[in-house]
């Protein structure tokens, strides 16, 4: 019996050609003598045949291909943002010190954006900022106004969070002329950010703000037509979940029929 | 290709990727997506899971390339965080029973085997379809340990030295689990095919 038992911990090992030549003579002489092991040896091959049939099929040349394009694109958006917060890839030895250089950098981003979001008030994109900060402007923006531009921003910011730098070519953005476009949304998220509607409305004034800081950048940027800065703005709009944000903004207003603060209906 | 050469030009190619060459890790992918797709899929059961667990492996790998040795063996390194994913995958999940098809439609229905020389043939198609979860239901019975080396074993032909290798287990440890495996899924399928059952004496 306790022979039978120490072949049969071989069974499988033999069934996958894992044993010694002297292992698989003291098999073969067991099994002549025991038809109880010779059975059971037996069952382990038809079990194991059983579970090949559990078949699994290569997807095929084009499921890899479209993998392929979706790692790339993940690879690239990693790399930007391991740009973006100044922390290299590929460098030897360096953990803590890397975290702490990461940290740091972090927090002085933050503590810039909170600082910027304090005291800034729309300098650096030529003449129109003056017109931005005019409280007359700003008053005479409506629900209605806001609405409007914000609806204008979704579909240009939806151009940008749909193009697909592997895919498509770069040029066809044609960046370096949206910039102006952005300047100008950045005024109107200005507008927005100091209008009445956004001093009773945190949601509007927050995402006004949110917006109104990527859009400078994007205004601002050296090279827009490089595609790991296309990268680098998706990624801040999915952040932020600003598409997300001005959808549920003009579901708001549409459908709640919030009365018109700033124009009233008499 | 001589498998003496092979690693040397592995190791070669591992050396250009560390250095930033993304042509060079762009092979490496290309050589072994495959396999951790598999891997994946032999743990988890679907193609869906199989897929985000490749990806993750893959970009894991890239940003912890530069702490890999390069004069180590890189399937191993590789098939080791695939085994990981797939255990945490499976946590995450709480080991829900899933039916093993649910997701392969979003392959293609040609691509499945019994679509091609079955296709006409309901019966054999149902009777496929309950083989395959008799066989998902008896490895959902292994513990992470065994259905490691059983599905390296058995449908990745991974040598058992090569399989303690990557678990950075004993030799005697993966015969053991692989042993215990069989005696398992031998149990779970006598349930269907009483013909099976473990002979106890």
């Amino acid at each position: 019996m306790a022979e039978c038992s120490k072949i049969k911990k071989l069974f499988p090992l033999a069934v996958y050609n894992e044993i010694s030549p002297e292992e698989k003579q003291k098999i073969e002489k067991h099994l002549a003598s025991c038809s109880r092991c010779e059975e059971e040896y037996k069952r382990v091959k038809h079990t194991l045949k059983i579970m090949d049939k559990r078949e699994r099929k290569d997807p095929g040349p084009e499921y890899w291909d479209e993998f392929n394009r979706k790692l790339n694109f993940r690879l690239q958006k990693n790399s930007a943002e391991s740009q973006l917060t100044g922390m290299p890839i590929s460098r030897k030895g360096r953990g803590w010190r890397m975290f702490w250089q990461t940290a740091t950098g972090a927090a002085l981003v933050i503590l810039g954006i909170f600082l910027g979001k304090l005291i800034w008030v729309a300098p650096d994109i030529g003449p129109e900022s003056t017109l931005a900060s005019s409280p007359a402007l700003h008053a005479s923006l409506s629900s209605k106004s806001i609405q409007d531009k914000f609806e204008k921003m979704h579909i240009v910011l939806m151009s940008i969070m749909n193009f697909n730098p592997e895919k498509e070519d770069i040029y066809a953005l044609n960046l370096i002329e949206q910039q102006r476009l952005f300047k100008e949304l950045a005024i109107q998220t200005s507008e927005i950010r100091q209008s009445p509607l956004a001093s009773i409305d945190k949601r509007v004034y927050e995402l006004a703000s949110d917006l109104e800081l990527i859009l400078r950048q994007m205004a601002n940027v050296e090279n827009p037509q490089n595609p790991q800065n296309i990268i680098m703005i998706q990624s801040a709009l999915t952040q932020k979940d600003i598409l997300f944000r001005l959808r549920l903004f003009n579901i708001r207003y549409q459908r709640e029929a919030v009365p018109d603060h700033t124009n009233p209906v008499i | 290709m001589n498998e003496d050469t092979m690693p040397e030009l592995e190791k070669e190619l591992v050396r250009k990727a560390q250095n930033g060459d993304k042509t060079a890790f762009q092979d490496i992918v290309d050589k072994h997506k495959k396999m951790v797709y598999f891997l994946a899929w032999d743990f988890v059961g679907n193609h869906q899971d199989a897929e985000d667990i490749t990806q993750d492996v893959i970009i894991k790998v890239y940003c912890r390339f530069h702490k890999f040795n390069a004069d180590s063996k890189l399937s191993s390194w590789l098939y080791r965080i695939t085994i990981n994913a797939s255990i945490d995958t499976l946590r995450k999940k709480g080991r829900k029973k899933e039916d093993p098809f649910e997701h392969f439609n979003s392959i293609g229905e040609a691509d499945q085997p019994w679509n091609s020389e079955e296709k006409n043939n309901p019966n054999s198609q149902s009777e496929h379809k309950a083989v395959c979860s008799q066989i998902e239901q008896a490895l959902n019975q292994l513990s992470h340990r065994e259905r490691a080396v059983f599905v390296m074993r058995h449908y990745n032909d991974f040598p058992l030295k090569e399989i303690a290798e990557i678990l950075r287990i004993s030799s005697g440890s993966v015969k053991s689990y692989l042993f215990r495996a069989v005696q398992k899924i031998q149990k779970e399928l006598a349930n269907y095919h009483p013909a099976l059952e473990v002979d106890h004496g």
